[in-house]
C-alpha cells in the first residue's frame, strides 16, 4: 500500500507546462528521489505535494487522503528548502519551536522536543544562535530540526545539500539518511545529483522536461534504463548514436551514424530501423595497446588515447574511437604506476556486447562524451 | 494585495486627472464662446498665442539647461564618492539630500537671500572684481536654473552613484591587464557601462525641473512664468478653470513624453549602437 | 606617482567642497539668516538673537498652519502605508502579467507635476460638489506620498528570502500568523521608515496643497508661501530653520537607527 501517491499530475504555468502527467508513488517510511537537470519540474512537483502550487490536473494522496485542496498550512508535512529559508528575526531555538508553537504545544513539552531535534541533528548548544550567525552547515541541520520536530507525515527536502560544498555533502548525505530511517517518515527528497539519488533513495523517479521517465530502484535505474535520457543522466557513461540491424542469438547489432558496428543488448525491443543510442559506460570500456591481444570480443575498435585523467583510484583515458567519435574509458588503479598508456598512443578500445546498452533514442539527451 | 491601492490610485489621481481631461476641453471665457462647448479650442488657442509659446519655451529650455548642467556637475562628483567610497560612505550621501528633505521652500528662500542685490553673492562678485556693481541675479530665468541645478544635484548623483558601483571592477581590471591607460580605462568602459545611469539620472532632473513650482515662482519674478506658475496665474489670477486644466494636460503632456522617451532609449540593451 | 596621487586628492576635495558647498549653501544661509538681529534681507549679520524664534509664538497662524501640516503629514502617511504595504509585498514576492506596468502606475505620483495633482483633486470636489475640505487636502498627500512607502518597503524586502514565508506555512502557520509572526517583524524598520518619509514628504509639500487650502486649514508651507510674498525677514529664516532641523532629524534617524537606505 503506497502511502504516497502522485497521480498524472500536470501544472501549466502561462505558457510553461512545468509538469506533464506526472505520476509517482512511495511506501510509508521510503525515502523517493525525484532526481533530473534543471528546469525537469522536480521542484514544482515538491512544492504540489506542499501545496504551494495547485495541480492544474491530476491528484495526490497522502495517506489515503486526496489532499490537492488542501492549503499547505494544514497538511503537517515538513519541508526544507534549498536555501534553508530559516527565520532570521528568530533564533535557532525559536526557528525550531515556531512549528510547535503553532500547534499550541506548552512551553516545557516544546522545550524538550526542541532540545532532541537539535541533538539529532547535532547541533546541541546553539539554541540562541541568530541564523547569520551560522555556517551553511549548520543552516541546513537547524531547517532539518525545525521539519522533523513537529513529527510530520511527510518530510519534503528541495535539494537540501546542493548549497554545500562537496565534502558537507557526502557527510549530511549520510546523516540525512540514518535520520530518516530512524524516524521511519515518508520522504520526498529532490536533487539534480544522479549520485546522491543512487546512494540515498529506495526509489528513483528520473524526472525530464516536466514528465517521470522512469520509476524504478536504483538498481533499476542505473542497470535497466528504459528511456535513452534516463541511460545519460544515471551514471557515467558514453554514448554513440545509430540505427538498430538485426537481432541475432539475444544480441542486437547496431550501425552508429559514423559507421561502425556494434552488438549489444536491449532491455525493452528495439525494431530494427529503429534511431537508437548505444550506451556503455565508463568502467566497462578496455583500452589496450595496439596488437595485444587477439580478441574475437564482438565489439573492437581501433582507436588512439588523447588525453589521461588522472583520478587517484582510477585513470581515465579519453580517446578517439576510429574516424570521428570520442570514448572515454574509466580504469581503477592502485597505485600510478599501473597507469599503462600514454598520450597519443594507437589503442585497441573493446567491450562487451552485454556491457552495450541498446535504447531508442527519445532524442533528448546528453552526450557527455562529445 | 494589490487591489486596494490600484482602487485608491484610480479613484484619487485617474479619476481627478480625467475631469482635468475633461475640463481642458471646455472654453475658457477669454474665447467668448457658447456655454456648451466642447473641442480643442483652448489648445488652439495656446498654439497660436505668442506669449503662451514663449512659457512653452522658456519651460523647456530651462528644464534642458538643468539637466545639462546637473549632469555636468553630478558625475564627477557622483565618480569621486566611487573612487573615495570607503571614507564615510552613506553619510557623505545623506548629507548631500539635505536639501531634497528641508524643502524646496526653504531653499528657495536661501537662495533669495544668497542672490539678492545687496546678497553675499553680489558682495562677493564685487570684492573679486567680476563686476563694478550690483546684477539682478533674481527675477531671471538664471536665478532659477541655479536653484533648481542645486536641488536636483543630489538625486542625479545618487543615480549615477548607483550605476557606477554596478561597473563590475574586474572590468577595468581586464582592461588594465591588457594595456589600457586610466584615461582609456574610463572612456572605453566606465563611461559606456554609466551610461545608463546617466540617463536615468536626466530622466529624474528632468521630472524633478519640470514639475518645480517653486523655484520659478520667487526666482522668476512676476514676468518669467513656466508652466506650473501659469496654472497658479490661471486658476488664483484669472479664475479660469478651462484654461489652466489645458495648461495642466499641456505639461502633462510634455512631462510624460519626455520621461517615456528617455525610458525607452534606456531600455535598450547597452552595448548597442 | 605619489606627487600625482596628492594632486588628484586634493583636487577631488577641493570639487567635493565646491559641491557641498553649492548644496547645502542656501540651508545654512537660512539658518545663520534666523539669528541675525537686522529686520529684513538682504543684509548683513548684525547681531546674534533669538528673538525671531521666540516671536513664533506671538503667530498663532503658523502654530495652526503647524498644527495642520502634521495632521496632514500623519493621515497620509498612515493612508500611504495602508495601501502601500500590501503592493509592496506583492511586487517584491511575485512575478506576474503587467508588473511592469503596475508598477509604473504606483510610482506614477511621483513624476506627474504636484501642482497638476492639486489641481486635479480639487476638479473632483468641485464635481461631486463638495467644497475644497480637509479630506481631499489630506486624500491627495496621501495619493503622493505612497510611492514613498512603497519604495522604503521595497527596499527593505530586496533582502528578505521568499522561501521564509512558505517555511512558516508548511508549518501551520495561517496567512494571519504568517504576516503578524514572520513579514510584519522582519519589515518592520521599512514600514517605520515608510511612514516617517512619507510624513516628511507631505510636510515640507507645498504645490499639493495650493489649491485645496481653506482659511481654516492651511498648511505650514503654504503659510510661509504667503508671508514671503511681502517680505522676507529672519522670521520666515527662523521658521524655515526649524523645518529643517526637525525634518532632517528624522531622516537621521531613519538612515542610522533604522538602517533603512532611502534614496536608492
Amino acid at each position: 500500500m503506497n502511502w504516497l501517491e502522485v497521480k498524472n499530475v500536470s501544472k501549466q504555468f502561462s505558457g510553461h507546462l512545468a509538469v506533464d502527467n506526472a505520476s509517482f508513488s512511495a511506501k510509508e517510511g521510503d525515502i523517493i528521489c525525484l532526481v533530473g537537470p534543471s528546469g525537469c519540474g522536480k521542484t514544482t512537483a515538491l512544492r504540489m505535494i506542499a501545496g504551494f502550487e495547485t495541480p492544474t490536473s491530476g491528484e495526490i494522496w497522502l495517506g489515503g487522503k486526496e489532499v490537492s485542496a488542501l492549503p499547505a498550512h494544514k497538511r503537517n508535512i515538513g519541508i526544507t528548502f534549498q536555501n534553508y529559508a530559516l527565520f532570521p528575526h528568530m533564533t535557532v531555538e525559536a526557528n525550531v519551536a515556531f512549528g510547535l508553537r503553532m500547534r499550541k504545544i506548552g512551553q516545557a513539552d516544546s522545550r524538550a522536543r526542541v532540545a532532541a531535534a537539535l541533538a539529532m541533528v547535532r547541533l546541541g548548544g546553539l539554541e540562541k544562535r541568530f541564523p547569520n550567525q551560522l555556517s551553511g552547515g549548520q543552516q541546513q541541520r537547524v531547517a532539518l530540526a525545525r521539519a522533523i520536530v513537529i513529527e510530520p507525515v511527510m518530510l519534503l527536502l528541495d535539494e537540501p545539500l546542493s548549497n554545500l560544498d562537496a565534502k558537507l555533502r557526502e557527510e549530511m548525505r549520510v546523516e540525512i539518511k540514518e535520520i530518516q530511517s530512524r524516524l521511519k517518515i515518508t520522504t520526498v527528497f529532490v536533487t539534480h545529483d544522479q549520485e546522491e539519488a543512487l546512494t540515498i533513495a529506495d526509489r528513483i523517479a528520473v524526472m525530464h522536461a516536466g514528465r517521470v521517465v522512469q520509476e524504478d530502484s536504483p538498481v533499476g535505474v542505473f542497470e535497466k534504463p528504459q528511456h535513452s535520457f534516463v541511460a545519460g543522466f544515471i551514471g557515467q557513461s558514453n554514448l554513440l548514436r545509430g540505427t538498430v540491424g538485426a537481432e541475432t542469438d539475444g544480441r542486437v547489432t547496431m550501425r552508429t551514424d559514423t559507421g561502425l558496428e556494434l552488438r549489444g543488448r536491449a532491455i525493452k525491443p528495439v525494431p530494427p530501423g529503429t534511431p537508437a543510442i548505444a550506451v556503455i559506460r565508463h568502467p566497462r570500456i578496455q583500452v589496450d595497446r595496439k596488437g595485444t591481444s587477439e580478441t574475437t570480443l564482438a565489439n573492437l575498435f581501433p582507436g588512439r588515447v588523447e588525453l589521461i585523467n588522472y583520478l587517484g583510484d582510477a585513470v581515465q583515458y579519453v580517446c578517439a574511437l576510429g574516424k570521428t567519435d570520442r570514448i572515454i574509458a574509466t580504469a581503477a588503479i592502485a597505485n600510478a604506476d599501473e597507469i599503462a598508456l600514454a598520450a597519443g598512443e594507437d589503442v585497441q578500445i573493446s567491450w562487451a556486447p552485454g556491457d552495450c546498452l541498446i535504447v531508442e533514442d527519445a532524442s533528448m539527451i546528453e552526450n557527455d562524451a562529445g | 494585495m494589490l487591489f486596494p491601492a490600484l482602487a485608491f490610485l484610480t479613484l484619487f489621481l485617474v479619476l481627478p486627472l480625467g475631469i482635468t481631461l475633461y475640463k481642458s476641453f471646455l472654453a475658457s471665457p477669454v474665447l467668448l464662446r457658447p456655454d456648451d462647448y466642447f473641442g480643442l479650442a483652448n489648445y488652439l488657442y495656446i498654439a497660436k498665442t505668442g506669449i503662451y509659446i514663449e512659457i512653452i519655451l522658456r519651460t523647456l529650455r530651462i528644464c534642458a539647461f538643468v539637466v545639462v548642467f546637473t549632469i555636468l556637475l553630478s558625475y564627477p562628483t557622483a565618480f569621486i564618492f566611487r573612487r573615495y567610497a570607503r571614507l564615510g560612505g552613506g553619510s557623505a550621501m545623506l548629507i548631500l539630500s539635505f536639501p531634497m528633505l528641508a524643502g524646496p521652500l526653504v531653499v528657495v528662500l536661501g537662495w533669495m537671500i544668497l542672490l539678492a542685490d545687496g546678497g553675499p553673492i553680489n558682495s562677493w562678485m564685487m570684492w573679486l572684481g567680476i563686476t563694478s556693481k550690483p546684477i539682478e541675479i533674481l527675477r531671471s530665468e538664471t536665478a532659477i536654473i541655479i536653484s533648481l541645478v542645486q536641488f536636483t544635484l543630489p538625486f542625479a548623483v545618487l543615480n549615477i552613484y548607483n550605476a557606477l558601483t554596478q561597473i563590475e571592477p574586474h572590468l577595468i581590471e581586464a582592461a588594465r591587464s591588457l594595456g589600457a591607460p586610466p584615461l582609456r580605462r574610463f572612456w572605453h568602459i566606465t563611461l559606456p557601462l554609466s551610461l545608463p545611469g546617466v540617463l536615468s539620472a536626466a530622466i529624474i532632473t528632468f521630472s524633478l525641473a519640470i514639475s518645480s513650482f517653486i523655484a520659478p515662482a520667487y526666482l522668476g519674478g512676476g514676468t518669467k512664468l513656466v508652466l506650473t506658475t501659469l496654472i497658479s496665474e490661471t486658476m488664483l489670477g484669472s479664475y479660469d478653470l478651462a484654461m489652466a486644466s489645458t495648461i495642466a494636460v499641456v505639461l502633462l503632456v510634455f512631462s510624460l513624453a519626455v520621461v517615456i522617451a528617455m525610458n525607452t532609449a534606456l531600455a535598450r540593451p547597452a552595448g548597442r549602437r | 606617482m605619489k606627487g600625482r596621487a596628492l594632486w588628484t586628492n586634493l583636487g577631488a576635495a577641493l570639487w567635493l567642497a565646491l559641491i557641498y558647498l553649492y548644496v547645502l549653501g542656501p540651508a545654512v544661509v537660512v539658518i545663520i539668516g534666523s539669528f541675525n538681529t537686522a529686520t529684513s534681507f538682504p543684509s548683513d549679520f548684525e547681531g546674534f538673537t533669538l528673538g525671531w524664534y521666540a516671536q513664533l509664538a506671538e503667530h498663532g497662524e503658523f502654530l495652526d498652519a503647524l498644527f495642520v501640516s502634521i495632521q496632514i503629514g500623519f493621515i497620509a502617511a498612515f493612508i500611504g502605508s495602508i495601501v502601500g504595504i500590501p503592493v509592496a509585498l506583492a511586487l517584491a514576492r511575485y512575478e506576474f502579467r503587467l508588473k511592469g506596468a503596475i508598477t509604473a502606475f504606483i510610482m506614477a505620483p511621483l513624476i506627474l507635476p504636484q501642482i497638476v495633482l492639486g489641481m486635479a483633486m480639487l476638479q473632483l470636489l468641485t464635481a461631486v460638489q463638495l467644497p475644497a475640505t480637509f479630506a481631499g487636502l489630506a486624500l491627495i498627500h496621501a495619493v503622493f506620498v505612497m510611492p514613498y512607502v512603497v519604495r522604503a518597503m521595497l527596499s527593505c524586502l530586496a533582502g528578505l528570502n521568499p522561501s521564509v514565508s512558505e517555511a512558516a506555512a508548511s508549518l501551520g502557520a495561517n496567512a494571519w500568523q504568517r504576516f503578524l509572526l514572520i513579514t510584519l517583524p522582519i519589515t518592520r524598520a521599512g514600514i517605520m521608515a515608510g511612514f516617517i518619509f512619507a510624513f516628511i514628504m507631505s510636510f515640507i509639500n507645498l504645490p499639493l496643497s495650493l489649491f485645496l487650502t481653506t482659511p481654516t486649514s492651511t498648511t505650514l508651507p503654504i503659510r510661509m508661501f504667503a508671508y514671503m510674498e511681502s517680505r522676507i525677514d529672519p522670521f520666515i529664516a527662523a521658521v524655515g530653520s526649524l523645518t529643517v532641523i526637525a525634518v532632517i532629524a528624522g531622516s537621521f534617524f531613519i538612515e542610522k537607527v533604522l538602517k533603512v537606505r532611502l534614496l536608492a
